[in-house]
């Protein structure tokens, strides 16, 4: 019986499937048979596949940039996510009967009680807020109209697809108040909980239609209003290597700095979460093959110190302010790896303001340590002495007569030294008393053709590749325009241009024994997960002086200081070399009357140079005072003075007192180690030399920096 | 016995199969539940880190320094500058 039965239940199972697939089988002949399936079926079926899924962007973050304290990195800009407002009004809509049928129509009454409570919630004013959604309106009708009129005009030129259709025209997004604060958000989120609670009530309490108007009415007006987080760059210091670091907007494109020439990096790609919606449209799968995850931007660590950037800035704004300049700009190098420790210009500007900086003030933008060359004055003197030097055409106890103060070269006119008359005078005199006559006589010994590859040979006239937007390489004029005026005046600084840049990694040379270091802004590159992606070393381009004319050239520098044009420039406790220089600011036709652009490079200390500091004063008041040694060695006094300290580089009686130094005294780390323990601020274990790495593996953030001063003897002497 | 017998297990089956989709669910629910949590924690570490950056810019220290009225021990004393004569041919 139990057989029998069950037999008839599988007979019946398997009737239900033959008519099933019979079904089918007729269904689909029928449809092959007559030919009658739309010819877009595919099209089809991918627009239903589409609908069936809801794509949301995962928004990626853009990576930071990092400065440097004196071990830890300071973050120097950094994206972080702040809520926004926006409303949807063609969700605000009613119901309304024309004759039989029902319309929707906007609801006015809804949307002007809505805009009512936001201009309350947000703290904006009713009128501006209804006159901006007004002109939203219009822009994005007119828009959608014009892309309209252009798809269809292409379409009518080249038919090879579907004739375009016009889309809607009415508004669905609105932008109504970015960066909320912490209380708008809040007063928003009560605002839509209360709409919905109200909306409850009034179905309990109110009469049938009614109640569902008005709960319509709420639902619609809660959902019209929706939070979005936008990505917002924040710079913490303000101004503070805004020319360095420029800026990203709103729309996450580069301005200028580190951001455009790093863009690549440090931008991100925003990811996709693609999920299957039922027919509500609510979501219940994650497809995982076509959703991706947002690619976080890489961290960017500059070598860009941050004290010595702000002493810097301020140092060359004081300068530039008491002096009544046009504008000045600054560098600070260490010259044993090339790092640029601070790169300023003044004027400057906040990249958090950028987009309320008028376009008359853009200049501020201007990175001029690198892109405006200038020609550079007495500050070139020493390269080409030294060079001289090098090649042996002079010594630097050559004596060479400067005559009484005017000197007529062949060929290329009048030099003079400015009412002074030094006679009979050595090279190294000379270089200390800065001497326009001396210098012209080595230019005429050493030629048009050497001059010329000794300007290669130092980087004028080429970039020098330092990883920002719109440097420029200086302006050195092919040989065969040179004539007989450019032979005693590019010796001291004229007819040639040259970058801040270019001359402080010059004087970086003449500090590191000679070699002529490539100028490392970017020190290291990390990606989003902590990877290290790039560690840039030290790299020496070429030698440009042997150690010993190096040496020699900087015992000269410190004569300067000593007992020359770079007097203001003493810090007291360490030996200071440096070179002033001031310049004629080359017009049209000619030097413009009384326009000078005064110029200081100086380092320390001289035993073992562990910074370069270059500042220039542009166009300063004449009547104030204009000279490299007066308008700029100042402020370059103060900025070594302040660094050295900072970096605890002991002084002379430091160094000289602490008997139980285990370097040589060309090690600045050994200085920084003396120092910060008589400073007693660190405590620092004694270590072997040239292990700097157990050294810095005990201070916080060091294995992302190594110490300020760059390098040990070791490393010293392998680039030697 | 045989039909009582398929029936409690088809029953404990489907009780079986409810509860696994049921705690799919609300682990389904929870994890979007501290994925919102992640990403606002993240949005507030965004905000701390910018915050953090704030007071440990240079300017803002020395602000706050000057407030406390703490010296800045590499605060020098201006010193006179010397008259503006030059020196040779700079």
């Amino acid at each position: 019986m139990f057989i029998r039965r069950h037999n008839v239940i599988l007979g019946v199972m398997v009737l239900l499937l033959v008519c099933m697939a019979g079904y089918l089988a007729t269904r689909y002949a029928r449809y092959d048979f007559r030919g009658d399936l739309p010819h877009d079926l595919e099209q089809r079926i991918a627009r239903a596949k589409l609908g069936s899924k809801i794509v949301t962007t995962l928004p990626a973050r853009p990576g930071d940039v990092y400065g440097r304290g004196l071990q830890t990195p300071i973050i120097m800009a950094a994206s972080r996510q702040v809520p926004s407002c926006f409303i949807d009004p063609s969700l605000i809509k009613k119901t309304i009967k024309v004759g039989e049928t029902e319309q929707l129509v906007d609801d006015k009454e809804a949307l002007c009680e809505l805009l009512f409570d936001l201009a309350r919630i947000l703290k904006l004013s009713v009128g501006d807020l209804n006159v901006h959604l007004a002109l939203r309106k219009e822009e994005y009708a007119f828009a959608q109209e014009r892309s309209y009129r252009q798809k269809l005009a292409a379409w009518r030129e080249a038919p090879d697809g579907p004739k375009p259709k016009k889309k809607s025209t009415e508004l669905r997004f609105c932008w109504i108040k970015h960066e909320l604060t912490r209380a708008e958000l809040d007063a928003l989120k009560t605002w839509k909980t209360d709409l919905a609670k109200r909306a409850k009530l009034a179905t309990k309490t109110m009469a049938d239609d009614v109640g569902q108007a008005y709960r319509k009415t709420q639902r619609n007006k809660t959902r019209a209003v929706g939070i979005q987080y936008e990505w917002r760059r924040s710079y913490p210091n303000g101004s503070c290597g805004a020319t360095v670091l420029g800026y990203l907007n709103r729309n996450n494109e580069p301005g200028g700095g580190i951001h455009s020439s790093m863009a690549n990096l440090l931008l991100s790609k925003d990811g996709r979460m693609v999920q299957y919606a039922d027919v509500k449209r609510r979501a219940y799968k994650v497809d995982v093959k076509e959703s991706e995850m947002p690619q976080d931007g890489c961290n960017i660590y500059l070598s860009i110190d941050l004290n010595i950037q702000n002493t810097l800035e301020k140092n060359i704004a004081r300068a530039c302010k008491k002096f009544e300049a046009q504008w000045g700009t600054g560098v600070v190098i260490n010259p044993w790896t090339g790092d640029i420790l601070a790169m300023a210009n003044v004027p400057n500007y906040d990249p958090n303001l950028y987009n309320i900086l008028p376009r008359e003030e853009h200049h501020r933008m201007l990175n001029r340590a690198i892109c405006m060359p200038y020609e550079p004055g007495s500050i070139f003197k020493p390269m080409i002495a030294a060079s001289a030097v090098q090649l042996g055409t002079v010594n630097w106890d050559t004596i060479i007569d400067t005559g009484n103060g005017t000197y007529h070269a062949p060929r290329g006119g009048r030099i003079s030294d400015h009412g002074a008359r030094y006679g009979k005078i050595s090279v190294r005199t000379g270089v200390v008393k800065s001497s326009n006559i001396l210098m012209a006589i080595i230019g005429g010994k050493l030629g048009n053709q050497t001059l010329h590859s000794l300007l290669g040979t130092w980087g004028f006239g080429q970039e020098t590749n330092i990883c920002l937007p719109g440097e420029s390489g200086g302006i050195v004029r092919p040989l065969d325009k040179w004539d007989g005026y450019s032979t005693p005046r590019v010796p001291i600084g004229q007819e040639v241009s040259t970058t801040a840049l270019q001359v402080a990694m010059a004087y970086g040379a003449i500090a590191n024994g000679g070699l002529l270091m490539q100028p490392r802004l970017v020190q290291k590159i990390v990606d989003a997960n902590g990877k290290l992606l790039l560690d840039v070393p030290a790299h020496p381009l070429r030698r440009v002086l042997s150690k010993t004319v190096a040496n020699q050239t900087l015992g000269v520098l410190e004569e300067v200081v000593q007992r020359g044009t770079g007097k203001n420039c003493k810090v007291p406790g360490y030996r200071v070399f440096g070179k002033t220089g001031t310049a004629q600011v080359a017009g049209v036709g000619g030097y413009l009357d009384g326009a000078y652009c005064g110029s200081f490079v100086g380092g320390a200390p001289a035993e073992n140079p562990a910074l370069i500091c270059l500042i220039s004063i542009y166009r300063p008041n004449r009547r104030i005072g204009y000279y490299g040694g007066t308008v700029a060695a100042p402020a370059v006094r103060e900025v070594l003075e302040r660094s050295l300290r900072y970096l605890q580089i002991p002084t002379q009686e430091e160094t000289s007192a602490d008997s139980q130094r285990p370097h040589s005294a060309l090690d600045v780390n050994a200085g920084i180690r003396a120092g910060a323990r008589s400073a007693g601020s660190i405590p620092i274990p004694s270590v072997s030399p040239g292990s700097e790495r157990t050294w810095g593996a005990l201070i916080p953030g060091s294995e992302i920096f190594p110490p300020h001063g760059g390098l040990t003897d070791t490393h010293k002497d392998a680039i030697q | 016995m045989r039909y009582v017998f398929v029936i409690l297990m088809l029953t404990a089956i489907a009780l079986g199969v409810v509860h696994l989709r049921r705690t799919q669910r609300r682990l389904c629910n929870e994890i979007r539940r501290l994925d919102a949590r992640h990403t606002v924690c993240k949005r507030e570490l965004w905000s701390y880190q910018v915050e953090s950056g704030h007071l440990l810019s240079p300017g803002e220290v020395a602000k706050r320094l000057k407030r406390m009225g703490v010296v800045d021990e590499t605060t020098f004393p201006n010193r006179l500058v010397p008259s503006d004569a030059p020196e040779g041919g700079e």
